[in-house]
């Protein structure tokens, strides 16, 4: 089932101001996390804050469940959407951890009881049940970004927009906030939709990525697929100690010295020139310990995908 | 039900406000007294009945807390960064504002009372008070929440017109009536003043604690006058609203 249905959304700050967006038409379904990609100033959190009606498009529709969300009372409409949004503070200083999550709770129109069932839930969860009567001024920015999350998930919202959620959180707590936002997505059918710079973050949560390049969209599909589109021929061979690098013989190597072990990626090879890769180094008594084709991490990815985009040929 | 949820968010988030920064709620009603008083022997003493200034400067502490308040919090919410944060709830943006001003303005009757209190026993006044009062001041916070939606409107454009706020403010206090006496101010300020529904709420005030009567058409026109500002400071918030959510200059503080 589709939650969104984008068709043709332009957005420019000003009538005879540059496009930010330019036509965009894509689909979001319920339930699915999709992480939003580019460099900066690629439109990401316009894309965002659009969706949140938080701005008003200059073109194109945007459907929410089936539906015209320029028509859709917005009162309806926040009742079903939440964002965290990045450089935003989010919560007020001078009130607690919870006095925070009450405000925003209420003005959810969530029940007092509601708040604290689930309030109790979300502090233990993210590790900020101890620190609840601290003044959030006194948090660090994990805290406060914690904070923030737990205030966005509060009422269980059908959308969840996150940009660059994780930003400052630990690695414990980064990976609390991944399994919460996995969870809610298989469980509760919550659809997400997240930037982040972290695209170890977006590896790991993310069905499918947008990748936004000057305005337009570059890519969409599965992280998946994404993550296969330069991985092609790419193998990677580790072996004891160091490596000569006369004794490889191919040209569009790295090496990657580890301590006791160097990596040789292999670039782009054919099937035929591994073998000889490969002889070529046992007989000259290297000591193979792994050989496997290497499957890219989305950061390498992204990085090349940019590259090509700016020499042209993406 | 709703509403009763965004009164209590907005009246527990206030007090905890005051809690913490409650040295500025003792040095404004000390700043409030001080002023008073400078008026009172300055300008008014001599000059004429102190049951008028009065009332006068209540609507003054009433019309600055209301319109002051409004474009303040834009202000604030902005620099804070949680702007985005109340305008993706369910209730509209000025809603959640309007009843925020309104838990101040409570808030700053409260003070007003003590402060009338402290100014009673400490200078030579008389104090006059009528129960109609209540309804002239309501009617009058009707159209002061015009003029400040109108102004909140403007700061979420442009930063910088909450700087101006305080000018606003203290131009009340001299041309409406309440340090000079209105007969006193030029005639066309008198004619631009006419119009405001603080000159106005003053007027009716003062003659109700004289003992003139009030006709029905008057209050009526009051009434009138302070819901059409009521609309236009709407329906200006509204348009500004709508701009800076096509312009995206909701973060520019």
């Amino acid at each position: 089932m589709n939650m969104y249905r984008i068709t043709e959304l332009r957005k420019s700050y000003g009538k005879k101001a540059d496009l930010v967006l330019k036509g965009l038409s894509f689909d979001v379904d319920k339930g699915e996390i999709l992480g939003v990609l580019g460099v900066n100033g690629a439109g990401k959190t316009t894309l965002i804050k659009l969706l949140l009606q938080a701005l008003e498009a200059s073109g194109g529709k945007i459907e929410f469940i089936g539906n015209d969300l320029s028509k859709i009372s917005l009162r309806k409409y926040y009742k079903e959407v939440s964002a965290v949004l990045e450089g935003n503070r989010n919560v007020y200083w001078y009130l607690t951890g919870l006095q925070n999550i009450e405000y925003f709770g209420r003005l959810k129109q969530l029940e007092d009881s509601e708040i604290g069932e689930k309030s109790e839930k979300l502090l233990k969860a993210f590790d900020l049940y101890d620190a609840r009567n601290q003044i959030a001024g006194n948090y660090s920015r994990g805290m406060l970004q914690k904070l923030s999350i737990i205030i966005a998930m509060l009422d269980n919202p059908q959308v969840l927009f996150l940009d660059e959620p994780t930003l400052g959180l630990d690695i414990i707590t980064k990976k609390a906030v991944m399994q919460s936002l996995k969870h809610l997505a298989k469980e509760e059918e919550t659809t997400i939709v997240i930037t982040s710079h972290q695209l170890d973050v977006i590896d790991a949560i993310t069905d499918r990525v947008l990748v936004l390049e000057n305005g337009g969209i570059a890519y969409i599909g599965r992280t998946a697929e994404f993550k296969q589109l330069y991985s092609e021929n790419k193998y990677k061979l580790t072996v004891n100690g160091t490596v000569d690098r006369k004794d490889i013989v191919f040209s569009d190597y790295v090496l990657e010295e580890k301590e006791a072990t160097t990596d040789i990626i292999l670039n782009g090879i054919s099937k035929r020139d591994v073998s000889l890769v490969l002889s070529h180094l046992l007989e000259r008594d290297y000591e193979m310990i792994a050989f496997s084709k290497d499957s890219n991490r989305l950061e390498d990815i992204m990085e090349m995908f940019i590259q090509r985009g700016r020499n042209g040929d993406a | 039900m709703g509403m009763l949820k965004l009164l209590r968010a907005e009246l527990r988030k206030y007090l905890l406000e005051v809690k913490t920064y409650y040295p500025d709620q003792i040095v404004d009603m000390v700043v409030k007294y001080i002023l008073f008083a400078t008026f009172f022997y300055g300008f008014v003493y001599h000059a004429r009945n102190s049951t008028a200034y009065c009332i006068a400067y209540m609507y003054w502490i009433i019309a600055a807390c209301v319109i002051s308040e409004l474009s303040m919090s834009v202000s604030s919410e902005k620099q804070i960064g949680t702007i985005e944060q109340l305008i993706i709830k369910p209730y509209p943006l000025w809603l959640i504002l309007t009843v925020k001003t309104y838990i101040v303005l409570l808030v700053t009757v409260l003070k007003g009372v003590i402060l009338f209190g402290v100014i009673r026993i400490t200078l030579p006044i008389t104090l006059v008070f009528n129960i109609n009062l209540l309804w002239i001041l309501l009617v009058s916070v009707i159209g002061f929440t015009g003029i400040g939606l109108a102004l909140s409107g403007l700061t979420m454009k442009f930063a910088k017109t909450a700087s101006f706020e305080s000018i606003i403010s203290y131009a009340l206090l001299f041309f409406s009536g309440t340090i000079i006496p209105f007969d006193k101010i030029p005639v066309t300020v008198q004619r631009i003043l006419s119009v405001i529904p603080f000159t106005a709420g003053i007027d009716a005030s003062q003659k109700l604690l004289t003992g003139n009567s009030q006709t029905p058409y008057v209050l009526l026109w009051l009434l009138l006058m302070n819901l059409a500002c009521f609309v236009i400071g709407y329906l200006v918030f509204n348009a500004f609203f709508r701009n800076v959510k096509t312009n995206g200059v909701l973060n520019n503080y």
